[in-house]
């Protein structure tokens, strides 16, 4: 038997397959025009390169647009396969089947943030009249295309070394033991996590922009820690439950995409200023405000749960 | 320094390929504040592809046009749509007006994109109704027009915005003889507004008028 035999894996890889020869196409473009791009110029090659520099914008935003939707596709999949991956109940189980799964994840979240990242420069090179940010936006897009060509490398080897008769290990295996960074309990990460929130909306306030790349590095992996070990046990309702994917499933009204979709969201912002800055020198710190936003529903969202239990309870877990 | 300056021009269309066509070759042309320019020429002689050059509606192959001393040949789309919004009014053969609207919603329309006050728009929708001579039907559905008073009707569109340069592809292509001649009345209102307009025409009653500061000739996409 084989994972391919998976419709959803088919369609998600035959779609990575098209997306990577777009990207082949736009970075033999994008090769072009950093070679010869000269915006002064009035002749007939420069006016050719300006017209497949719209193409090129337009692959690489329908590129971003695909990632985004086949992000979630990817996650979905892994639930998908549970019943074919030998004790496999939930995502865990199947994402760490084999050592390229975990990897595979951070890697592609990483390339959804250097995408994102890129969409905001080409929005601020095309609101220039004279495309002044065009040969920056194409060099990341450079670093973003091999690193596209990689993940797809990555991906066929996560699918393919997949054991359908070896039994892997799932979350009330791989989760069971507190595996907390540092020494630290449960509760010591969601005083931190707290902690963090609070001084990154007060960093966005002031708009320190570093301060608030930092802290939201941080933030992320600490809300990992406490979603995965604190938070989610009051989605589950059980102490001793402790996953960051069963929660993306229907028993649990897929809230799961909503706490790390906000998650990712808030921290893209707040990671975004600096990067931006750090690649065209342009300060565009009123990015904060969504960061703000985003982890602050993010935060309610988790204490919600906790909230909800307790007032229903008169307990914590 | 004129108001629009054309450079070694050229719009090649499949450029390198066997169906390759030269609808312009090395246009040169410079045209000052306040000038009327007619540029005649026959069908398919390159007359309309140069007026939607000089409006940035399309990009040259090779040269350039310089308005106000930018470059407008350059312009990413965003731009080209801003500065057509300011500076051109653009009068269409076939008017493209749109149906099912009233005169004064026609009128309207390219204003929609400003950021004016409410009464500065009315006061810029009766100055263009009045000017084009249309402000008695402003409330009529332009389907229900006639092709003179469609005419007046996108006329008043292209100065709503007090634009700078008028550009007039066949204006008089679909009008009568009557007609036409109301349309060179209006002509002679736009010199006294100090507006450059540049009118691609084939037809023979733009001839020989004393108001009109230039004849440009075009033939095959290059200029006699």
């Amino acid at each position: 038997m084989s994972v391919f035999l998976l419709d959803s894996l088919v369609v998600f890889l035959f779609i990575e397959l098209v997306i990577l020869i777009l990207n082949v196409i736009s970075e033999v473009i994008v090769l072009r025009i950093l070679r010869y791009w000269d915006f002064d110029a009035s002749n007939s090659f420069q006016y050719s390169l300006e017209r497949q520099n719209y193409l090129v914008n337009t692959i690489i935003s329908f590129t971003i647009a695909v990632k985004i939707i086949l992000f979630i596709f990817f996650v979905k999949s892994l639930d998908d396969l549970t019943p074919l991956v030998p004790g496999a109940m939930c995502a865990t189980g199947v994402i760490g089947s084999n050592i390229y799964g975990n990897p595979l994840l951070l890697y592609k979240i990483f390339i959804l943030f250097l995408l994102g990242v890129w969409m905001i420069i080409n929005k601020l090179d095309l609101a220039s009249k004279k495309l002044i940010f065009l040969k920056k936006k194409y060099y990341l897009f450079t670093v973003i295309f091999i690193m596209i060509c990689i993940e797809f490398g990555l991906e066929i080897l996560f699918f393919t070394n997949i054991p359908l008769t070896t039994p892997v290990f799932c979350c009330s295996v791989v989760f069971v033991v507190e595996n907390l960074p540092f020494d630290l309990t449960t509760i010591d990460i969601v005083y931190i996590f707290y902690a963090l929130f609070i001084l990154t909306i007060v960093s966005n306030y002031y708009k320190k922009i570093s301060i608030s790349f930092i802290l939201n590095i941080l933030l992320m992996f600490v809300a990992y820690y406490s979603v995965t070990y604190y938070f989610g046990t009051y989605v589950y309702e059980e102490p001793n439950h402790k996953c960051p994917f069963c929660f993306l499933q229907k028993d649990y009204n897929y809230v799961g995409y909503f706490i790390w979709g906000f998650l990712f969201v808030g921290v893209f912002f707040g990671i975004s200023p600096y990067l931006i800055y750090s690649i065209i020198e342009k300060n565009y710190e009123r990015l904060l405000k969504y960061n703000t936003l985003f982890l602050s529903i993010f935060t309610a969202l988790c204490s919600f749960f906790v909230i909800k239990y307790y007032i229903e309870n008169g307990v914590f877990l | 320094m004129s108001k629009i300056v054309i450079e070694n021009l050229y719009k090649i269309y499949n450029e390198g390929k066997d169906s390759e066509f030269k609808a312009l070759k090395n246009i040169n042309l410079n045209i000052e504040d306040g000038e009327i320019v007619i540029i005649k020429g026959v069908s398919g002689s390159g007359k309309s592809t140069l007026l939607s050059l000089m409006a940035a509606f399309s990009k040259p192959s090779r040269g350039r046009v310089l308005v106000d001393g930018e470059n407008i040949s350059k312009l990413p789309d965003i731009f080209a749509s801003k500065f057509r919004n300011e500076k051109v009014g653009f009068i269409f053969q076939s008017f493209n007006l749109i149906d099912g609207l009233s005169v004064e919603e026609n009128v309207v329309a390219p204003l929609v994109l400003c950021s004016s006050s409410q009464s500065e728009l009315d006061s810029k929708l009766k100055n263009a109704l009045k000017l084009a001579n249309i402000e008695h039907k402003k409330e009529q559905n332009v389907v229900d027009l006639s092709g003179g008073e469609k005419q007046r009707c996108a006329i008043a569109r292209a100065l709503v915005n007090d634009p700078s340069i008028i550009l007039a592809d066949e204006p008089t292509a679909n009008l009568d003889r009557e007609n036409s001649l109301k349309f060179i009345e209006i002509l002679k209102t736009f010199k006294k507004l100090n507006k450059v307009v540049v009118v691609a025409t084939h037809d023979t009653i733009f001839d020989n008028l004393e108001f009109i500061d230039r004849y440009v000739s075009i033939a095959n996409g290059e200029i006699e």
